[in-house]
């Protein structure tokens, strides 16, 4: 070898700083963070420039998949009695229902908890016979009102 | 590098002036190494699975199908949607045109300019696709939104109706338009 090999000139980095950015993000991401309810279908939501705010919590998911399948989704509040202690325990419960089992699943879970909002989730693809049944439905058991989820479609 | 340095023999390891000699300390290097790896960890989990815009919500408000609303023939607005997606309007009792792409928004707005009691009726075929129909309805609440900047009271009257086979018939002219129904 002609040339003779460098010495190299031990380089300390002082990461502290960096660390320190990093725990401040960790713990910025700790403490926002909300973890989407698990879905058992997933679901092409549609855009939209609609800026309603979904509600947080007593809602009735009403998914609608790509392939027209219905199922119905909600929070349930129960008493479970744990070591002599009464204890609230949530729990999300599923139904899968169609459109002949739909209106009597929906009563049922307002008759429980009258003030829940109904959301439907339907998938872009889905078909629109399925979501006017769904309305109609909605209307002839007088819940005319209820929220269409959309994502945020960007522009104007 | 990542390490923290506890103690270790102070540059000034003179006695302090108490009676007992201070410990000498013994220089405790921490490894962190292991610790910022986890961090780091944490933090590319909570990075990927935070979700930062909820999904936005449209209301729906369906008016009771058992009050029929007069409407005066001019002053309808009839959308069509067919199975393929295509959209055709038409006012009152006109023969329905198709909407150009993109179209929708302008002629919405104008039409209502033009007419201030304009409702909108909207046909949907059940194959055409879910989005079409909230295509259609965020272009409504856009026009809306456009209006209320002139008048504050306005508000947009649209409703669904089942699309039929006559719908079918008048959009590939097979039928012809009947007047006063």
């Amino acid at each position: 070898m002609l040339k003779r090999m460098k010495r190299r000139i031990g380089i300390k980095i002082d990461m502290t700083p960096m660390v320190d950015i990093a725990f401040l993000l960790l713990i910025f991401y700790m403490s926002t963070t909300q973890f989407k309810p698990p879905e058992k279908k997933s679901v092409a939501l549609p855009a939209s420039h609609s800026d309603i705010k979904l509600p947080e919590k007593d809602i009735l998911n009403i998914t609608v998949t790509k392939d027209d399948s219905i199922a119905v989704d909600y929070v349930d509040r129960k008493e479970v009695e744990i070591q002599g202690k009464k204890e609230r325990v949530l729990e999300r419960i599923y139904e899968d229902v169609n459109l002949n089992t739909l209106a009597g699943t929906i009563l049922s879970i307002r008759a429980k908890y009258p003030g829940i909002f109904v959301v439907i989730k339907a998938d872009r693809e889905a078909h629109y016979g399925t979501i006017q049944a769904l309305m109609t439905t909605m209307r002839d058991n007088h819940m005319p009102r209820f929220q269409l989820v959309t994502e945020i479609k960007a522009g104007s | 590098m990542a390490a923290v340095d506890v103690g270790g023999p102070s540059p000034r390891g003179k006695k302090t002036g108490g009676l007992r000699r201070p410990k000498k300390r013994l220089g405790i290097r921490i490894d962190m190494t292991p610790m910022v790896d986890i961090a780091f960890l944490l933090l590319i989990f909570y990075m990927v699975t935070t979700i930062f815009s909820l999904p936005q919500a449209m209301e729906i408000n369906l008016p009771p199908e058992d009050q029929p609303v007069p409407i005066a023939e001019s002053n309808l607005f009839t959308l069509r949607v067919d199975s393929e997606g295509k959209m055709y309007w038409n006012m009152g009792v006109e023969k329905p045109e198709p909407m150009p792409a993109d179209s929708l928004r302008p002629i919405l707005l104008r039409k209502n300019q033009e007419k201030p009691k304009l409702v909108t009726l909207i046909k949907i075929s059940k194959d055409a696709k879910y989005y079409k129909m909230i295509d259609i309805v965020d272009d409504i609440q856009l026009v809306e939104k456009q209006m209320k900047e002139k008048n504050p009271n306005f508000s947009y009257r649209f409703s669904f109706a089942p699309y039929t086979d006559e719908d079918e018939g008048l959009i590939t002219g097979k039928l012809q338009p009947k007047g006063g129904k």
